[in-house]
């Protein structure tokens, strides 16, 4: 089971590539790569990429939760992208996109 | 000088006292959860019930339970509490107190879930953590099984006559831990005889074999099928070994739960 998040930093956008598993061996990365933002960071954008997503479990889903709410205090805007069907019906029986709306409501900061 | 041998040695034996020791509590965790969750099934009128959770490590995060409430229905829920092991197994516990404490208090499942994600949301952001619910109330005078839902999977339901699967009305909403008051929708499914209803946690739909495969819905679905005529118990059994033959054994990776409820 591996986890490689590629960053790729585009001015005041920074994308998370998610290549790999998402899991409870796994899933302490999303929250290191958050913590190497520097404070003073002028990032304006966060976009998680899961194109080559293979697995997610409920930690997985948890460091998700973690990169909303990181969002939310940096008052960075988030974009999920590139969401397989199964991922995202597992999003939504959960309510991920019920978290980002209310969480960002009137705000526009989340899109999907 | 010291000894640098007998040094070792004790200090080796100290790991091994703190292993011993560690083990032990474990093994002491282990049964108060297993002494906690396979408590006594209640007895229904026109139906009969049975649960079972089986945890990946010595104790899991998945939690079922029953409860008797005093307008003469019983209250069944399952969930997934977010990771495995101690941890899980602690929030796990949290969760237990507090779906016994809403139900004391609450007269529908959807109330139920608003109580618990009262009770429980702010520890749950502080500990990054999160708990999926389902929660039914089975009246037995009426045969209607009442339901909400906090992010986890719709129970299956199987009519044992037709041999087919009976949709059930889709409710969903946020994952206890997600948001703060959080109001819960309901359905319900009047239930006709030989209905089954399996509900359960995704150990068993994601449950692997060698070569990665998912052991999924429809290969459950077909097991519930070859086995509908069955009481539950040898239903769940049933289940248990599919899943067993499918994964040959191989590692079981994530707590598995599932309680089944068949209408006489």
């Amino acid at each position: 089971m591996s986890l490689q998040i590629k960053q790729v930093y585009d001015n005041a956008k920074i994308v998370y590539e998610i290549n790999g598993v998402l899991d409870i061996s796994t899933a302490y990365i999303i929250e290191e790569v958050l913590a190497e933002l520097p404070e003073t960071s002028k990032i304006e954008q966060l976009i998680l990429d899961f194109t080559n997503l293979e697995f997610i479990d409920s930690t997985g889903i948890g460091s998700i939760m973690t990169a909303i709410h990181y969002a939310v205090e940096r008052q960075f805007e988030i974009k999920l992208e590139n969401i397989k069907d199964s991922t995202r019906e597992i999003f939504e029986m959960m309510g991920i996109f019920q978290i980002i709306d209310n969480l960002f409501q009137g705000d526009s900061k989340c899109l999907i | 000088m010291p000894d640098i041998k007998n040094h070792a040695i004790e200090k080796e034996a100290g790991c091994l006292t703190i292993d011993k020791t560690l083990q032990r509590e474990i093994n002491l965790a282990k049964n108060i959860q297993v002494q906690l969750l396979n408590g006594k099934e209640p007895i229904l009128e026109g139906a009969e019930i049975s649960g079972i959770s089986i945890p990946a490590r010595q104790v899991g995060g998945d939690y079922f339970d029953f409860y008797s409430l005093e307008s003469g229905k019983i209250r069944i829920v399952i969930g997934d509490v977010m990771g495995k092991g101690i941890p899980a197994a602690m929030l796990m516990i949290l969760t237990r107190g507090a779906f016994r404490s809403a139900s004391e208090n609450t007269r529908n499942p959807g109330e139920a879930l608003t109580a618990i994600n009262t009770a429980l949301y702010e520890d749950l952001r502080i500990l990054k953590s999160f708990v999926t619910l389902f929660c039914a109330d089975w009246d037995p005078k009426t045969g209607c099984l009442t339901y909400a839902n906090a992010g986890h999977h719709l129970p299956l339901c199987i009519n044992g006559n037709r041999n087919a699967v009976k949709e059930l009305t889709k409710v969903s909403g946020v994952m206890i831990g997600g948001l703060p008051k959080q109001v819960y929708k309901e359905a319900f499914c009047q239930l006709e005889e030989s209905d089954l209803v399996f509900f359960y946690t995704d150990g068993i739909i994601e449950a692997k074999n060698k070569n990665g495969e998912q052991y999924n819905r429809n290969r459950l679905v077909e097991t519930l099928f070859q086995n509908i005529n069955r009481n539950v118990k040898n239903i769940e059994n049933a289940v248990i070994k599919s899943v067993e033959n499918f994964t040959e054994n191989s590692e079981q990776r994530d707590d598995i739960t599932m309680v089944l409820m068949k209408k006489k």
